[in-house]
């Protein structure tokens, strides 16, 4: 018996170090995964952002125009005013989130603040809005306060067919190939 | 009966997240596709559905935020209107425990909701806390007007709140409704399932197989409809929490981006299928939403061929999670003694339970209730605990 008992135990011994082994193997894996959502990652809510106010046809200056970017319920907003030739121009803005199983709603707005305040550009969507469409349209707009609302529907992301890119906007953008469709909002 | 298409019923659940909170000129739902625009007009000029959501301190500074918007059908649609509930968003605060609690909560409280079943506790308790702003925005449409359709369209909580809201609006105003769920959990135990099944005219409950949410919570809950199909959009194996995002990838907006109901769905899963589990076959387990749903339906085969289920289901309605799983392992325990064959499908049976909750080289020996009340632990705090994470995450 006692011979017996010394002959398994090495390969008790094996089949329990293997049986770690896996066990050590799997769980690592499986805490790779489980982890890899604490991570922050960086998040692009704004590109660089030209643009140039034009009222009645005419540039626009020392008019304020505001950025507005929400990300949940966090907010960030900017202020710029226009040059002589009506121009301006925000920063891109990055922020750190953690990934998360759950959806939050991101806005950019664009605003100009007259006697009221008026929306020139605005668009929305879950998690992100670092869309090769919005940031084409982003790089330089006009925006002719006088204009009606357009609405436009934009190039979807290759790699998320399903997900709808539009925007709302008063404005005329430099790379306009990224709209399908753009038609005056009811 | 004239439904939503699937891409019409994703794009409103995912619309409903931008009416939380209003801009500088006022709440927007964006700009939609022009599917939805030329069917349904949304009037925003009063805000959205407001309501008090989330835990005490959003009560006692009575923070008000949008969770649902109502659409009114025109072209198409003339006459039926649409009602899109937000889902889950969690914020770096206290009112964002309330909202992990009853989705990741074990010990799930029970709560009789208003037709008279049992359902979650948590999901009640929200559903009655927006029920006052409903009424005031649909009894002008639906009163008096019960020719139209009403659609109502959610994702994960947006889910679970739109399936009380049809059910609701059915029983009260007896319009027609259609349910559109997306990654939404399960509502209530069998009785509830059953009744809704047959209240709401058509139920399309849409999940990802790796999406955690709709698993939960666990059985006795069941998913409605009641023995019909869900429609699974994206297949897999394993448990993925980001599987329950509307927009990352696979994402229910791409998933659901079809025309035709018929198209979209990869596979359809029913309720429980008879299946019995060898001891042998065990280690072929792993910690995924197949053999979460599988290792369900061997315990019910279990429980139906040794003529407990009906007890069992009786006991969930009345008990606590607590007393529940203590009854469940007794019950286990006897079944298990009856003969060897009932021994073989209980040990078959928790044998894969702990190849799912990581327990690889554990083996089951002795059938006592209180080792058996041990594995439900270990497996129920495996697959609680995915889900938890994500939500811990942001706290």
């Amino acid at each position: 018996m006692q011979g017996m008992s010394t002959k398994r135990k090495p390969w008790l011994l094996l089949t329990a170090a293997l049986g770690f082994l896996v066990f050590f193997v799997f769980s690592q894996q499986v805490m790779a995964d489980m982890f890899s959502w604490f991570k922050k990652k960086e998040l692009q809510l704004s590109p660089v952002i030209q643009g140039k106010i034009l009222l009645n046809g005419r540039p626009a200056s020392g008019m304020t125009v505001l950025r507005d970017l929400k990300h949940g319920d966090d907010s960030y907003s900017e202020k710029q005013v226009t040059d002589s030739n009506g121009h301006f121009t925000f920063p891109a803005k990055i922020i750190k989130v953690r990934e998360s199983m759950f959806d939050t709603a991101v806005k950019h707005n664009i605003y100009v603040q007259q006697d009221e305040i008026i929306n020139i550009f605005s668009i929305s969507n879950l998690n992100t809005l670092d869309f090769n469409s919005f940031n084409a349209l982003l790089k330089e707009m006009t925006c002719e306060l006088s204009n009606p609302d357009f609405g436009l529907d934009l190039e979807p992301d290759p790699l998320n067919p399903g997900i709808y890119l539009g925007a709302i906007s008063k404005c005329s953008f430099a790379d306009e190939s990224v709209i399908k469709n753009k038609e005056i909002m009811k | 009966m004239k439904t939503l298409t699937p891409q019409m019923a994703s794009q409103l659940a995912n619309a409903a997240y931008q009416i939380r909170t209003a801009e500088r000129t006022g709440y927007s739902l964006g700009k939609l596709p022009s599917q939805i625009t030329n069917n349904f007009s949304f009037d925003l000029s009063n805000g959205p559905i407001m309501g008090v959501s989330g835990g005490m301190l959003s009560r006692v500074f009575n923070r008000q935020t949008g969770f649902a918007v109502i659409g009114h059908g025109k072209n198409q649609y003339q006459g039926d209107t649409v009602l899109a509930i937000r889902g889950t968003f969690m914020k770096i605060s206290l009112k964002s425990l309330e909202l992990r609690d009853v989705v990741t909560d074990l010990h799930f409280g029970l709560a009789t909701g208003d037709n008279q079943t049992r359902i979650h506790a948590g999901f009640n308790k929200v559903f009655q806390s927006i029920k006052p702003a409903l009424t005031e925005s649909l009894d002008p449409l639906l009163r008096g007007n019960s020719s139209g359709t009403l659609h109502c369209v959610g994702h994960s909580l947006g889910g679970a709140l739109a399936h009380l809201a049809a059910d609701w609006v059915k029983r009260y105003y007896g319009n027609r409704v259609c349910l559109y769920t997306f990654g939404a959990p399960r509502v209530g135990l069998t009785e509830f399932a059953k009744k809704t099944t047959s209240t709401i005219d058509k139920h399309f409950r849409c999940v990802h197989a790796s999406d955690p949410i709709p698993m939960i919570p666990v059985w006795p809950f069941i998913h409605a409809p009641y023995n019909k199909h869900e429609f699974v959009l994206s297949p897999g194996m394993s448990i993925n929490p980001f599987a329950h995002s509307m927009a990352k990838r696979p994402g229910y907006l791409n998933t659901a981006s079809g025309h035709s109901w018929k198209e979209i769905a990869q596979n359809t899963r029913t309720n429980a299928q008879s299946v019995v589990l060898r001891y042998a076959n065990r280690h072929q387990a792993s910690f995924s939403t197949y053999w979460s749903l599988r290792i369900t339906d061997a315990l019910i085969t279990i429980l139906k061929k040794a003529g407990q289920l009906p007890v069992i289901l009786a006991a969930a309605g009345v008990g606590t999670a607590l007393t529940f799983y203590d009854l469940l392992a007794r019950s286990m325990e006897h079944i298990a003694k009856l003969t060897p064959e009932f021994f073989e499908d209980v040990k078959g049976l928790l044998g894969h339970m702990l190849v799912f909750a990581g327990y690889v080289t554990k083996t089951v020996a002795d059938l006592t209730a209180r080792f058996i009340r041990w594995v439900f632990d270990v497996t129920l705090g495996a697959l609680y605990r995915s889900a938890r994470q994500a939500f811990d995450n942001l706290e």
